[in-house]
């Protein structure tokens, strides 16, 4: 009987073993670029922490369906969470995520981190900043001067004119790289200088006369003229793989973007790649990413450590380097800059003092978009006319703003 | 022994109750528990974007669904692609099935590779076939260019039209083997002294294969069409992966959207829990009505006769 014990008590003394060893232990859930570059930067975090950090990798909407799913049953799908620009309406404002202002509280963050306001909701702050984006355009400088151009467009009408172009001299076969969907209008309607809803979140982009009617009937001609190329309408690929590929002239891009294409073993495009201010009144909205802690989780002091950690300078700088996703923290950025990794910082600066956001806190906001996309393919594919798909989406708006509100 | 004092036939019971009671239970707590479950939701105007109690609202839910025209437009393409699919993926299965029990050099291998595109993942075939159907760099372009069959590349999956029907021959080529395989037991099931008699007798190969082997192969053709029918019915994957999109913001291909799609955009994207309970539940009744008819009428009738 005693042995008994002995062998029982001992296989429960080595089963304890693993426990201690790694006393705390994370998940985090993230899109693939979340997950940090530097594998040797995260093992000195782990070795130092004692926190073992377990990774789960997955697609944008996966990561949306998974948290919401979990937390709706009261449970947690990861203890730190990747937040992308959609995550305001799809996971903070529907309680899915946990406050940190007891945390900030304990423990301040640093007073350059930037974009902070766009985590907070009601006073709470449910995402620390990682990198802030600005949607952004780029252009092949080289293939513009063979069309005969030496600037870039300073309206869409010009850009249209120049696109043309380069499409019949044969230089570009589809000189937009842009997508059949939201972001593209939204991009084109804020560049002509619409703000697209008011104060009181009326679509005011329906408006007769509107430019977000003109951005729409653009969008949908640059399709039927095929200056962009219907493999995007296909979806096999989007406006970044096909122009990094070799085919277009003006890219949708972001803050960073042109440290892609120019890189000549990512891009065929190298080394021509400038950035331009948008078009017109040159207004873009932000796209910027944070970092925060699930509802449910029970290792919170643990997840904020990581989270201190992910957001240092250290992994922004090589999260900048792998991905050109450009650091929330100002110092960051003026370090990189200073070493002359920021490419086009004199654009960057000045596409940044034009920024008209978009309502993306609106707890309907992200089914919204999703539906805004589906009304643009559908407009391409059927060659519907752009005024009935802007009635279209604005109807889709305030019904959806009826039920929400 | 206790079971030793019944009756036999009381025995037997006993018996069959104390084997089957752990698979029922557990069927009941993983299958028929969440079912029931999501059928009261169904009832709810639950929705996860608004923090509010559920309501009972009964039929409203159902009531919405059959209003609204995108239900039957969704309904109808699912259609559509039953109608395409089932066709194309029984007629290559019943040949295959027809080849595959003659003997010859290398079969079990044939067998096996046969076996292959239903082995992986359909995740993994709709990836594969939108790298061979993409217009700039795909390898059907660069084979029908080379073969001299087309003078430029084709963006075979820009119109909405035929992207249906690659929807089609894709959920076929990764659902074929399955078919097969029953038909291939079928087929092996069939004496072969029916067969060699007819001969004797002077029948020709079509009138064996029309009079004795299609008759005595429609039970298996039965179960094969009610099975194929539910998986093209209910295709997901293959849809998902090769033409629906899903961007950053969740949009799905208006011109590819079937019931699951339909289903996992109102549950996963927009979180109404009631209503996609309730398109879940329409869509098990459509399916269960037409299998229903399959079985009853083709496989019934088939082993009646």
């Amino acid at each position: 009987m005693r042995s008994i014990i002995n062998t029982l008590v001992s296989i429960l003394i080595l089963s304890l073993i693993p426990v201690t060893l790694h006393a705390e232990k994370i998940t985090f859930l993230t899109p693939s670029w979340g997950i940090p570059p530097d594998k040797a930067l995260l093992e000195s975090f782990q070795k130092e922490s004692g926190i073992t950090v377990e990774i789960q990798s997955v697609q944008n909407k996966d990561l949306f369906s998974r948290t919401q799913i979990a937390a709706a049953t009261g449970q947690s799908p990861a203890d730190v969470i990747f937040l992308t620009q959609e995550a305001p309406s799809n996971l903070v404002a529907i309680d899915m995520m946990r406050s940190l202002n007891d945390l900030q509280a304990k423990d301040p963050l640093e007073n350059d981190l930037t974009g902070q306001e766009f985590w907070n909701i009601k006073g709470e702050q449910f995402g620390v900043p990682v990198y802030a984006q600005l949607v952004m355009m780029d252009y092949n400088t080289d293939r513009l001067k063979k069309a005969g151009f030496n600037s870039p467009p300073s309206s869409w009408s010009e850009l249209n004119r120049m696109a043309k172009k380069l499409k019949s001299s044969g230089i570009d076969k589809h000189p937009i790289a842009m997508k059949a969907s939201d972001w593209s209008w939204y991009l084109m309607a804020l560049s002509m200088g619409d703000p697209m809803f008011d104060n009181d979140l009326k679509p005011v982009f329906a408006n007769k006369g509107s430019k977000s009617r003109e951005a729409m009937r653009m969008l949908l001609e640059f399709f039927s003229e095929e200056l962009i190329s219907p493999e995007i309408v296909a979806g096999t690929v989007n406006q970044h793989s096909i122009f990094w590929s070799g085919t277009g002239t003006f890219h949708q891009g972001w803050q960073g973007s042109i440290r892609v294409g120019n890189n000549a073993e990512k891009s065929k495009q190298a080394p021509h790649v400038s950035y331009m201010v948008l078009p017109s009144v040159g207004n873009t909205w932000s796209f910027p990413a944070a970092i925060g802690i699930a509802k449910y989780s029970k290792n919170v002091e643990a997840s904020w450590k990581f989270i201190r950690w992910y957001t240092g300078k250290a992994n922004q700088k090589s999260i900048y380097k792998a991905f050109g996703l450009y650091p929330s923290r100002a110092s960051v950025a003026a370090e990189l800059n200073g070493e002359g990794l920021v490419d086009g910082y004199s654009q960057i600066l000045a596409q940044s003092k034009k920024v008209d956001e978009l309502p993306r806190q609106a707890l309907w906001w992200g089914p919204f978009t999703a539906k805004v996309s589906e009304q643009i393919l559908t407009a391409v594919q059927t060659g519907s006319d752009s005024d009935k798909t802007v009635d279209k989406i604005a109807a889709i708006w305030n019904e959806l703003k009826s039920e929400y509100e | 022994m206790l079971t030793d004092s019944l009756p036999e036939n009381r025995q037997d019971i006993v018996f069959i109750t104390v084997i089957l009671l752990p698979l029922i239970i557990l069927v009941g707590i993983l299958i028929y528990l969440p079912a029931v479950d999501s059928l009261i939701v169904s009832f709810t105007n639950e929705n996860l974007r608004i923090r509010r109690l559920p309501k009972f609202i009964w039929l409203e839910n159902y009531s919405k669904l059959l209003e609204n025209s995108e239900f039957w437009i969704v309904t109808a393409r699912s259609l559509l692609v039953v109608a395409l699919t089932l066709p194309l993926e029984l007629l290559i299965s019943l040949g295959l099935a027809l080849l595959l029990t003659e003997v010859f050099p290398g079969r079990a291998m044939v067998r096996t590779l046969v076996l292959l595109p239903w082995m992986l993942p359909p995740i993994v075939n709709g990836f594969l076939w939108g790298w061979l159907l993409n217009g700039e760099y795909g390898a059907l372009n660069g084979l029908l260019y080379q073969l001299g069959i087309i003078d430029e590349y084709v963006t075979w999956l820009r119109n909405p039209d035929t992207q249906v029907i690659w929807v089609a021959v894709v959920q076929t080529w990764t659902r074929f083997a399955f078919p097969t395989i029953i038909l291939l037991a079928g087929l092996q099931s069939i004496p072969k002294d029916l067969i060699d008699a007819a001969k004797v007798d002077g029948a020709s190969s079509w009138q064996s294969f029309k009079s004795i082997v299609l008759p005595l192969l429609m039970p298996s053709f039965a179960i094969a069409l009610t099975i194929e029918f539910i998986a093209a019915f209910q295709i997901f994957d293959v849809i998902w992966t090769l033409t629906a999109g899903g961007s950053a913001g969740g949009a799905i291909n208006p011109f590819t959207k079937t019931l699951m799609l339909y289903n996992y955009e109102l549950v996963f994207r927009d979180l109404r829990i009631g209503l996609g309970a309730a398109l879940s539940y329409l869509i098990l009744f459509l399916s269960l009505g037409v299998a229903i008819v399959f079985v009853t009428r083709l496989y019934n009738q088939a082993v009646k006769s």
